[in-house]
């Protein structure tokens, strides 16, 4: 029996211009790719320079449109990738001696805080919308919404619209809670363990205007599909 | 004066020479291989497509989906054909390059060049 799989285009490639193209371009590319790959690449040069080549074409593609889409899906990634390393460097280096202190990193990283803005802010936005339209929206912020109408890219719009809102929302009551723990216990706020819940009443809120830009890109990156849909 | 609208870049000017010789067959891939064939030039299927969206959205390219075939993963062909102004284009930048280039001849400067 032969159990050997048909040829197909290296998947984390296509994954990538799947994210990084807009969507009127993201089919025929895709398929153009595929064409050349299966039919004449990959049986002319084998698989290692299929793949190189394959590859070549992605990352030479992705960075046009990448300079081209000024609210894409790479803009989007590299917003992200911008965002954190900022925060690392702000908070993890000691520009007094230009030396790195990572352990200063670990005080932002709080689960509690976290799911104190997170949870309740997924609750409501589901709340507010479907099940389906969750699951759609985050679909939609990292594959092709090629198949999709107009109404479901705005009901996902919207979803990431009331999530980020609940999140910043659900930061500031993080932040409120802080506050009311320090005026009620002026006369102990040396102890250690009030002052370290109101710090992490503080990161909630940090977590809260974090989570309300990622929200607020991602909507803009649907919106953005959208409008390349109607080309 | 003319505007610049009005000139075909050099790789614009390649795209549409290549959509006039594929006739009804030209589409990424086929657009893809024969620049590649005939100025041995290696373009990304991401450049194509941006210039291509350019020529058309000055009017110079019209496009169409296609049929999809298993091997594209059942995605549909996008194919391109020259318009009217974009054929007119093409001929007025082919006389400008002819008048530039009339009396001129470049042979005993590159021999000179050569040595």
């Amino acid at each position: 029996m032969n159990s050997s799989k048909p040829p197909q285009v290296p998947r984390f490639a296509e994954k990538l211009l799947s994210f990084g193209l807009p969507a009127r371009v993201r089919e025929p590319i895709l398929g153009d790719l595929a064409e050349e790959y299966l039919l004449d690449i990959l049986p002319q040069q084998g698989i290692w320079k299929g793949h190189y080549w394959y590859y070549k074409q992605a990352i030479r593609s992705l960075c046009i449109y990448a300079w081209r889409e000024e609210d894409g899906a790479m803009a989007f990634f590299w917003s992200i990738v911008s965002f954190v390393c900022v925060i690392v460097i702000v908070v993890g280096v000691d520009f007094s001696t230009f030396t790195t202190k990572l352990s200063a990193l670990t005080w932002l990283l709080d689960l509690r805080s976290f799911g104190f803005v997170l949870i309740p802010a997924l609750g409501f936005a589901w709340a507010a919308t479907s099940k389906n339209t969750l699951l759609l929206s985050f679909k939609l912020v990292f594959s092709e919404p090629t198949d999709i109408s107009q109404e479901q890219v705005q009901e996902a719009c919207r979803f990431l619209r009331i999530f980020g809102n609940t999140c910043l929302v659900m930061g500031g009551i993080g932040a409120l809670l802080g506050a009311m723990v320090v005026l009620q216990n002026l006369a102990s706020l040396t102890t250690p363990s009030k002052l370290e819940s109101i710090s992490l009443a503080v990161i909630a809120f940090f977590y809260g205007i974090c989570l309300k830009l990622l929200f607020y890109t991602a909507e803009h990156k649907l919106r953005h599909s959208e409008m390349d849909n109607d080309l | 004066m003319a505007n610049k609208e009005s000139y075909l870049g050099e790789f614009e000017h390649i795209v549409l020479l290549s959509l006039i010789r594929l006739g009804d067959n030209a589409y990424g891939t086929s657009i893809r291989q024969v620049i590649e064939e005939r100025i041995h030039r290696d373009v990304s299927i991401g450049a194509l497509y941006a210039t291509l969206e350019r020529l058309e959205k000055k009017g110079l390219v019209n496009s169409r989906i296609g049929e999809s075939t298993a091997e594209r993963g059942g995605r549909a062909k996008r194919y391109f054909h020259v318009t009217a102004v974009g054929k007119r284009m093409l001929q007025d930048t082919r006389n400008s390059l002819e008048i530039m280039w009339e009396g001129l001849n470049l042979r005993s400067f590159l021999t000179v060049l050569d040595k």
